[in-house]
């Protein structure tokens, strides 16, 4: 049997038929749907007064408080610059700080840029991007916890200790550098499928992280085929 | 700018009445679950208003609403956790319902349960264009809502429908 003969069978001689079947479909909606007024109406309003969005405030103010703590550091660089390990080590922190900053004001363009009523393909290579901040962002941040043992380095060592600290402190920067470069490389758009990673991910508002990739590819071949 | 008039919100609600049909066959096509179709018309409702300043008079006034139903579905539909206001826990009373008539053609019925079903398991885009075909879009406007040209949303109907004729083959094929 043809796939022709087939739909014939199934009610529908060619593929407009569709058109048709979705136009029965229409006229059986516009006369059994029913739309509650009442929770219309209660949800456009409760919609509106809760439009704010918490997400971007909390952009602002991580934006606001990363600024103050480069503010900060950059002071006390001004004032112990002397000591070249602490000055190292915070000139490292200001640079991951920054790059978080970065990050979140990127985050916070795109989030206030998003526009629904441009073309889908548009919105949802914006939306992707969104999400691939969102995780770039949270790499970097873990990335730069080996360096603040660094920060407490004495100008000077006391006699006989010195040994013993840098032992120590090369111990707890292995410690620190190992979960940093295993969060590194597993912060990743397909590593955020997986638990705590995805829920960490998740409070950083980037709840769709998980599909992301299948979708860039599909609007990247949506793209290419365009080409 | 949108054109409402003086009463924005009751200018308002009447788009969305008379539009509650796209509405509720979108949220179908892109949640299979009732509460999460809740939540999707929700969406779509809030979007639509607060995109309001957004609409660009070069457009057809469907194509803005399309883009922003479609875009909202497709991202929603991404989500594994929805935020929305759920002001009907338990799904006791639903925004939209459809009624059970007793004239309803039980076939009729099935076919497009059938053709639902078959739309939801198609890519996010692919859906979205099926949706816009199957709504009579021209393919010129398809094209402006997806942001493909129009030989494209051609090449893709073909294919998309040429499976779907398959799936129709294949379930009739295993009916006999």
């Amino acid at each position: 049997m043809s796939t022709d003969e087939s739909l014939g069978a199934a009610g529908l001689r060619d593929t407009d038929e569709f058109q048709q079947l979705w136009k029965a479909y229409d006229v059986k909606l516009q006369r059994s749907l029913k739309l509650n007024q009442q929770l219309l109406e209660e949800i456009h309003s409760r919609k509106v007064r809760t439009s704010f969005n918490w997400q971007i405030f909390a952009k602002l103010m991580l934006i606001g408080l990363a600024v103050g703590w480069n503010i900060l550091l950059g002071s006390l660089l001004w004032a112990f610059h002397t000591n070249p390990v602490f000055a190292a080590a915070a000139g490292l922190i200001i640079l991951f700080t920054s790059y978080g900053i970065a990050g979140y004001v990127m985050q916070l363009l795109l989030m206030v840029y998003i526009n629904m009523s441009k073309s889908i393909l548009e919105t949802q290579k914006h939306l992707a991007r969104l999400e691939a901040a969102i995780v770039w962002t949270l790499r970097i941040s873990f990335f730069q916890a080996p360096v603040w043992p660094f920060l407490f380095v004495p100008a000077v060592l006391p006699a006989g200790v010195a040994h013993l600290y840098w032992t120590i402190l090369i111990l707890v920067t292995i410690a620190l550098a190992v979960p940093a470069i295993w969060l590194y490389r597993r912060i990743t758009v397909a590593g955020a499928q997986q638990g705590w990673v995805k829920k960490m991910v998740d409070n950083e508002g980037g709840k769709a992280i998980a599909r992301a990739r299948g979708f860039i590819k599909e609007i990247e071949d949506y793209r290419r085929e365009e080409e | 700018m949108m054109n409402i008039p003086n009463d924005k919100q009751a200018a308002f609600l009447q788009l969305i009445r008379d539009n509650k049909g796209i509405l509720y066959k979108i949220s179908h096509s892109y949640c299979r679950n009732k509460d999460d179709r809740e939540d999707l018309m929700q969406e779509m409702i809030y979007q639509l208003w607060r995109s309001g300043h957004q609409f660009d008079a070069n457009y057809k006034f469907s194509t803005w609403m399309y883009r922003i139903a479609l875009n909202v579905a497709i991202s929603f539909y991404r989500k594994q956790t929805r935020s929305g206001v759920r002001i009907a826990p338990g799904g006791e009373i639903h925004l939209m319902d459809l009624e059970d008539r007793p004239d309803d053609n039980e076939e009729l019925t099935e076919k497009i349960d059938l053709l639902q079903q078959f739309i939801s398991q198609l890519g996010e885009l692919d859906k979205a264009l099926m949706i816009l075909y199957l709504e009579e879009r021209p393919h010129r406007e398809i094209a402006e809502i997806l942001g493909i040209s129009e030989t494209n949303v051609a090449t893709k109907l073909h294919r998309i429908k040429g499976r779907l004729k398959q799936q129709f083959f294949t379930i009739n094929k295993s009916l006999l």
